[in-house]
């Protein structure tokens, strides 16, 4: 059997599966024999597992912390937010993993896809409202940097295979995944990597700029258009500063480097500006440590992390389920690479929801925000016609 | 020792590992004090952090208990705090700089700096001193070279220093540096 037909047997088999980016390609883990459910207690647990070696390539545990949970853990409390009850987090214990080339190829014509109209949570009128109230607390100086998120819902059957693979074709992300299971499915071309531990060694990737590509956009120029951005330029630092913060609390002293500072990646149809940070785990930091120093990840939140998350979580009438999570795997032997969830995809039972955030920042203006969290959204909504 | 009191923020442990560099550092939380442990260091460093000098009484008490006793550095907030202790206002300014690098200057000659010098620093502020402003001891050593505002001050007396800007930012050239010489001071 060729490697498109297993993929179309094993999509139609309805096993649930789990797709991940890799270096080259992607790679398909299926064959759970274990699936664990988070909750505040058992996630203690999980993450303080004895070492053991990574013999097989499915010694590992992949899968997704959501986004209250990740706060349950560094201590912060959601309150009176509207929830679907959507899981926690939920990680799977793989037998069988086979790789794949970039070019998946799977359509499903059949689904109905009917121009479904999505509902947003926060109309314009009340965006713009939030807005001026952060930049007060910005002002006042109870947060540097704010992010707010902005739902679009719709109800909707979709195929998750055929929506991954139609947005694989145009976006190529590096931290892109697809996770099918029974009673839900997440989509999602995450760019932005957040933990690569290897041994002793740590590293995250943050991203603190976007630009479209077009006729009169190179690489030069996206650096160039960065360089000058002065707005651009001081929400990037500040994420800089950040990182190397969350890192220093597991890092030995002098370790923490900026391997890469403030240089463009090139995408399909945008480019990112990035920052690469290096640092040594200290003796004895566990998982757990790493995981609380470092998630949420703070690109997507906002700076400082707990006054923000504070005013965020009191700001935010809904549950903000897997967005700003992390999706990714913790090998048998301590190694680790996770994601943070954005540009994604929940359907979870026929409903579909798509979350975008962007920043407050003291010289951002309302709609223009407003409007970039459309464009955000929009390249997942438009796989929906 | 270095006794760290960290305010919640996000670039204290930046802090801790440039103190790090030349002593061994403990940190706490601003309302998790440790008091043998503070009772022990023989400098204490006011973390940056979000909000008010207001915000952070505990904070107040232990500058006005250990001033002219230990060694006393504050940064970001920390330098507003302990000028908010001596009787300084603390007000919001125009422009606000957030991830901004800017050129200082070092204006006084009572500084253990080079009156004249120049340093890139990176700044975090959304507020600032008011002045003028005068107390006994303190003097304002580096400024602003755009706005002028006042980024640090020295006390030589007391062994009381404070930075407005970063200086454990990434945006700051030689931040450890002038670390080093307030804390051989």
């Amino acid at each position: 059997m060729n490697k498109q037909d297993l993929l179309t047997n094993i999509h139609k088999s309805k096993k649930p599966y789990i797709i991940y980016k890799s270096k080259n390609g992607f790679d398909l883990y299926t064959n759970f024999s274990k699936k664990i459910l988070l909750n505040q207690q058992n996630i203690y647990q999980f993450l303080n597992q004895k070492k053991k070696k990574f013999l097989k390539q499915t010694d590992l545990f992949l899968g997704f912390f959501g986004y209250e949970i990740l706060n349950n853990l560094i201590g912060i409390k959601l309150r009176n937010q509207k929830k679907i009850n959507f899981p926690k987090g939920i990680f799977y214990k793989p037998e069988k993993k086979i790789s794949f080339s970039n070019n998946l190829k799977y359509r499903n014509n059949g689904m109905n896809k009917n121009n479904n109209i999505f509902k947003i949570n926060i109309n314009r009128k009340s965006y713009s409202k939030i807005f001026d109230k952060f930049k007060k607390k910005i002002k006042s100086g109870e947060t540097y940097q704010i992010k707010i998120c902005t739902k679009y819902k719709t109800y909707s059957k979709i195929d998750p295979l055929d929506f991954f693979c139609r947005l694989s074709e145009t976006n190529l992300a590096p931290e892109a995944f697809l996770i099918r299971d029974s009673n839900y499915s997440i989509i999602s071309c995450s760019p932005e990597n957040l933990i690569t531990k290897k041994g002793s060694l740590i590293s995250t990737k943050p991203i603190a700029g976007t630009v479209r590509k077009n006729k009169n956009m190179n690489k030069n120029k996206a650096l160039e258009y960065f360089r000058k951005n002065i707005k651009e330029t001081k929400e990037h630092n500040m994420i800089v500063d950040m990182e190397r913060n969350d890192l220093s609390r597991i890092c030995q002293v002098g370790s923490v480097k900026l391997s890469k500072a403030k240089i463009v990646e090139e995408y399909k149809d945008l480019f990112h500006y990035v920052t690469l940070i290096n640092g040594r785990l200290k003796k004895n930091i566990s998982n757990l440590d790493i995981i609380k120093a470092m998630m949420p990840g703070g690109s997507v939140i906002g700076c400082p992390k707990i006054s923000t998350l504070n005013l965020l979580n009191n700001q935010e009438k809904e549950n903000r389920n897997i967005y700003t999570g992390s999706f990714g795997y913790i090998k048998f032997n301590g190694d680790m690479r996770f994601n943070i969830i954005i540009r994604s995809i929940l359907n979870y039972k026929d409903i579909s929801e798509i979350s975008v955030a962007s920043g407050v920042v003291v010289d951002s203006n309302a709609k223009n925000e407003f409007n970039e969290n459309y464009i955000k959204a929009k390249a997942l909504i438009d796989l929906f016609k | 020792m270095i006794y760290v009191i960290d305010h919640n923020d996000s670039f204290t442990y930046n802090v801790v590992h440039q103190f790090s560099l030349f002593d061994r550092v403990v940190c706490n939380n601003y309302n998790k004090i440790n008091r043998s442990k503070l009772q022990n260091a023989s400098v204490i460093v006011f973390s940056p952090g979000p909000g008010n000098p207001k915000n952070y009484p505990l904070t107040s008490k232990i500058y006005k208990e250990f001033k002219g006793k230990k060694k006393i550095i504050g940064i970001c907030l920390g330098f507003q705090q302990i000028l908010h202790c001596e009787g300084a206002k603390i007000i919001e300014q125009k422009k606000i700089y957030h991830g901004f690098q800017s050129k200082v200057k070092v204006v006084n000659d009572k500084s253990l700096f080079k009156k004249g010098s120049n340093f890139k620093v990176g700044r975090y502020h959304s507020l600032r001193l008011k002045e003028p402003f005068k107390t006994k001891n303190f003097e304002i050593t580096m400024r602003c070279l755009n706005s002028n505002t006042a980024m640090s001050f020295e006390n030589n007396k007391d062994k009381i220093y404070g930075f407005q800007f970063h200086p454990e930012s990434f945006l700051t050239v030689n931040g450890n540096l002038l670390i080093k010489k307030i804390l051989s001071a």
